[in-house]
């Protein structure tokens, strides 16, 4: 088997043909995608890292078994994503539990990224305030959060999320800005100053 | 986390996971845009038909029979058709929704778009082969209940004390004179010594037709103009002005 390094410089539309014609080349798209994914699962369902391999492995199998589907219109981690956010939304169906959101070791990186967004007067190392946060976070209507964390989180354009969510770029930039009131109400409520 | 490639390859080996082929992706998204183009056109015959009901509704006869042009509307609107209308824009734009690139634009772009589409083709197919008569035909004969809705219509028609009557010829045309059930199932015998018979009518058995002229006796009419059951009368003839006066 080749080494990843060999394909490190391919584009993802360059490893998509490659994986079309040799099963076996769909590994650089996993090496490449795996650690993003997780992370993106993990955010986004709170999952511990059993149920995310588990649900990670649905997601590549089902890239796989769609990849002749794939747009090259369209930017492959848009696609991923897709999937995965389907997959997510799927999951959840099936265990009828509500997501939990953002672990202990992502607020960090949410913080900073909403901090200046939100112009929350923040104190990061007080422990009431970052699980206050992770309160207003765990109320927000997943429809909200998800879009805080496309757009905070995984940094992605609107366009991005456009395709990822499959709604108008407009509707996204609709439901970023409810997300955004949805949560300085819930701050509000914990008496969480905003400057 | 280690063994994820491993496992995905392995079950790829295996079989578990078989890619979709090309193909069925290409014939989802045609028969997605089949379905739009389906339904646009479906739709475009129905606005079509609103056209044909409302240019077809008697506006002269309005002030003879004594209502208010809101009334008149409200007899005459072709709800049946509004609603279907409305249903296949629903439908249509679902089915866009759907199409790959469908999801980036929003819902009134899609709608507008449709609209304008559906409205210039209903335009001209209601002006090329008046697809909108063709379609009240056929849902006089073929869709349930629906001379029941368009029943308030019609019996603007039942009124020969005022002059018009409207019905099916049940015998045909001899001697000047013809047999009529009217919507009631009412059998009249009508009279068209110097009447006038629209290019349109053929005066055969089963036809429907209208007729402007004025009740003699119980059940006797004599007719002075026979239009189609579809379509708006001509009133521009001065025995008809006078009727209409």
């Amino acid at each position: 088997m080749p080494r990843n390094t060999d394909f490190g410089n391919k584009t993802d539309s360059d490893l998509v043909q490659l994986a079309l014609k040799k099963p076996d080349n769909f590994n650089y798209i996993v090496g490449r995608y795996e650690k993003k994914i997780a992370r993106y699962i993990k955010r986004i369902a709170g999952l511990d890292n059993e149920d995310t391999e588990d649900l990670l492995q649905d997601i590549f199998i089902k890239v796989y078994q769609n990849l002749n589907g794939f747009d090259p219109s369209l930017k492959f981690s848009s696609w991923i994503y897709r999937i995965a956010h389907n997959e997510i939304i799927s999951d959840w169906r099936r265990r009828k539990a509500k997501p939990q959101f953002v672990r202990g070791d992502e607020i960090d990186g949410f913080l900073n990224s909403i901090s200046s967004e939100f112009d929350i007067q923040r104190d990061l190392e007080n422990k009431d305030f970052r699980g206050d946060i992770k309160k207003i976070l765990a109320e927000i209507d997943l429809k909200y959060r998800e879009v805080l964390i496309l757009k905070f989180l995984e940094e992605k354009s609107y366009e991005e999320i456009s395709d990822i969510l499959k709604k108008p770029i407009g509707t996204i930039a609709t439901l970023i800005n409810r997300a955004k009131k949805q949560f300085k109400k819930e701050a509000t409520k914990l008496s969480i100053n905003f400057l | 986390m280690k063994n994820l490639k491993d496992k995905i390859l392995e079950k790829i080996k295996h079989g578990d996971a078989k890619q979709t082929p090309k193909w069925q992706f290409q014939l989802r998204e045609f028969l997605i845009w089949f379905g739009v183009g389906i339904l646009t056109a479906v739709a475009a015959l129905v606005f079509a038909a609103i056209i044909f009901n409302l240019q077809s509704a008697d506006w002269a006869l309005r002030p003879r029979l004594g209502l208010t042009r809101s009334r008149f509307l409200f007899i005459h609107l072709p709800y049946f058709w509004i609603i279907a209308s409305i249903g296949l824009v629903v439908l249509a734009y679902y089915a866009f929704r759907h199409t790959k690139k469908g999801y980036r634009y929003a819902l009134p772009v899609i709608i507008l778009m449709l609209t304008v589409l559906i409205i210039s083709f209903g335009w001209a197919s209601h002006r090329s082969f008046m697809a909108g008569r063709f379609m009240e035909q056929g849902a006089m004969q073929g869709v349930p209940y629906y001379n029941m809705m368009i029943r308030p219509r019609q019996a603007l028609w039942l009124n020969p004390g005022k002059g018009f009557l409207a019905g099916e010829i049940i015998s045909p045309y001899s001697d000047d004179e013809f047999s009529l059930s009217d919507i009631d199932k009412n059998i009249w015998r009508v009279r068209c010594r110097e009447c006038f018979v629209h290019p349109l009518v053929e005066m055969e058995k089963n036809e429907k037709i209208r007729i402007i002229g004025e009740k003699l006796e119980d059940l006797k009419f004599e007719a002075l103009e026979i239009s189609p059951f579809f379509g708006p009368p001509d009133f521009s003839r001065p025995e008809i002005r006078r009727i209409m006066r």
